[in-house]
């Protein structure tokens, strides 16, 4: 059973993604258990705020070992909502906090119209343009995907946006990658049906042999 | 437009009422919710009907079993009064809670549960009832006790401590099959500046068109039209 190692710091709704794991037949660990990345696939979820998430990633000594655990082309790392929001530089939420700075680019408010309503919740429509690395996710394209949301990354390479979809006609980045072994999603797979598990299964089973 | 199944729950049963009284079992929660995850429903709301009456909150073993097999968002409501039972609630695999008596009790509580767990998790249930003509009060525990708040000086008092989406549900509609309380609905949409769910009174698929027509990014809450089998959940997908 192929281990997988899920980076919990705060507090969060991060049982579901263990669930989704254990139901696709994978041994989800928590990173907490022993303080390690001991797995070569690593996720890191969306819990609370940028500015927190980054605070408590530093004080438990996560960074390093994330750096590190990517240098390895064989180790594979996907990022989910927040979590894909950390590879960026830098975030505006809350006040300006950096990043993993994995990916060029920034996070910042979906929305600044006070009138449009957030967080934008719901199942989106998204569209996959996938590069040679992950050109076996171009079977997702078009897919329904669960989002809920109020900031949004933004690559400055175009190469490093690969999935977008849309808030009140504009387009925004659903999937961002970096090398062959670093992806995030903005939305939730792990909370999105069948289709969504399906995801999670294709992306794991293409990228670690 | 979302589509979500409401599950009332009372001691391990599905239950449905009529103006969330007179209470009839409908039959095993987790079967339940397994089959309208299997039918294609978006999201589940599961709430512990009496919960908040009796200040204690059973539905975290419950949650526990449908979490493992179901992988749409679930929200679990009734008796959510502290951080500690948020924190139960999402250990549990829920992805949200949904606030009612203690929001109203402690407004301010809202603050403390979003900056603990951002506002996504956090979803305000209002009961509302009709009081005059075009104005509507917010009930606590499950529509059994009256708080003297004006609606929409309530809702102004969620949307400033904070939350992720807003559950509006309609007492006098509730569980009637009647249609959706379209005046209660419009009233809050015109100063609703979140994700607005409405719950009460669906009847038919022209109920939830209806919505559709006049409400632009509303979601409903159906509970009677799908424990009956009144809709399919797959005919209101490709409706």
């Amino acid at each position: 059973m192929k281990n997988i190692t899920i980076v919990d710091y705060g507090m969060g709704n991060i049982r579901s993604l263990y669930n989704s794991l254990k139901f696709l037949g994978y041994n989800p660990i928590f990173y907490s258990e022993n303080n390690k990345i001991d797995a070569n696939i690593c996720i890191l979820p969306g819990v609370g705020a940028f500015n927190q998430a980054m605070k408590l990633i530093k004080e438990e000594k996560i960074l390093d070992k994330l750096e590190n655990f990517v240098k390895n082309e064989n180790n594979f790392l996907l990022g989910i909502c927040l979590g894909m929001q950390l590879f960026f530089e830098e975030s505006s939420e809350n006040f300006t906090t950096s990043g993993l700075g994995m990916v060029k680019g920034k996070v910042k408010k979906l929305s600044t119209n006070t009138n449009d309503v957030l967080p934008n919740v719901g199942w989106f429509e998204t569209n996959i343009k996938p590069n040679k690395s992950f050109n076996f996710l171009k079977e997702f394209n078009k897919q329904k995907f669960y989002y809920v949301h109020s900031f949004i990354a933004e690559p400055v390479q175009k190469s490093n946006q690969i999935g977008t979809s849309c808030y009140n006609d504009k387009d925004f980045c659903a999937i961002t990658v970096k090398n062959s072994n670093i992806i995030g999603t903005q939305f939730h797979s792990e909370k999105s049906s069948k289709i969504g598990l399906d995801f999670l299964e294709t992306l794991i089973k293409n990228t670690i042999n | 437009m979302r589509t979500i199944a409401r599950i009332d729950i009372k001691n391990d049963s599905v239950i449905k009422g009529i103006n969330l009284e007179g209470l009839r079992k409908i039959g095993d929660p987790v079967n339940i919710a397994k089959e309208y995850y299997a039918s294609g429903i978006d999201e589940l709301l599961i709430i512990d009907s009496v919960a908040s009456l009796y200040g204690r909150n059973n539905l975290f073993d419950l949650i526990k079993k449908i979490t493992n097999e179901i992988f749409v968002p679930i929200t679990l409501g009734g008796g959510i009064r502290s951080l500690k039972d948020i924190e139960n609630a999402l250990n549990s695999g829920a992805d949200k809670v949904a606030i009612n008596s203690k929001a109203l009790e402690n407004p301010s509580f809202l603050n403390e549960a979003t900056s603990n767990f951002g506002e996504s998790t956090i979803v305000v249930n209002i009961e509302a009832k009709k009081i005059t003509d075009n104005s509507w009060e917010p009930y606590k525990f499950c529509g059994r006790e009256r708080t003297n708040y004006n609606l929409n000086d309530w809702i102004n008092i969620i949307q400033d401590k904070g939350c992720g989406e807003i559950l509006l549900t309609s007492i006098d509609k509730e569980g009637t099959e009647t249609g959706f309380d379209i005046d209660l609905i419009k009233n809050v949409y015109e100063i609703i500046k979140k994700p607005l769910i409405v719950s009460g009174g669906c009847g038919s698929l022209d109920d939830i068109i209806e919505i559709r027509k006049k409400f632009k990014n509303v979601s409903v809450a159906l509970a009677s039209v799908l424990h009956y089998k009144t809709l399919k959940i797959s005919e209101i997908n490709v409706s």
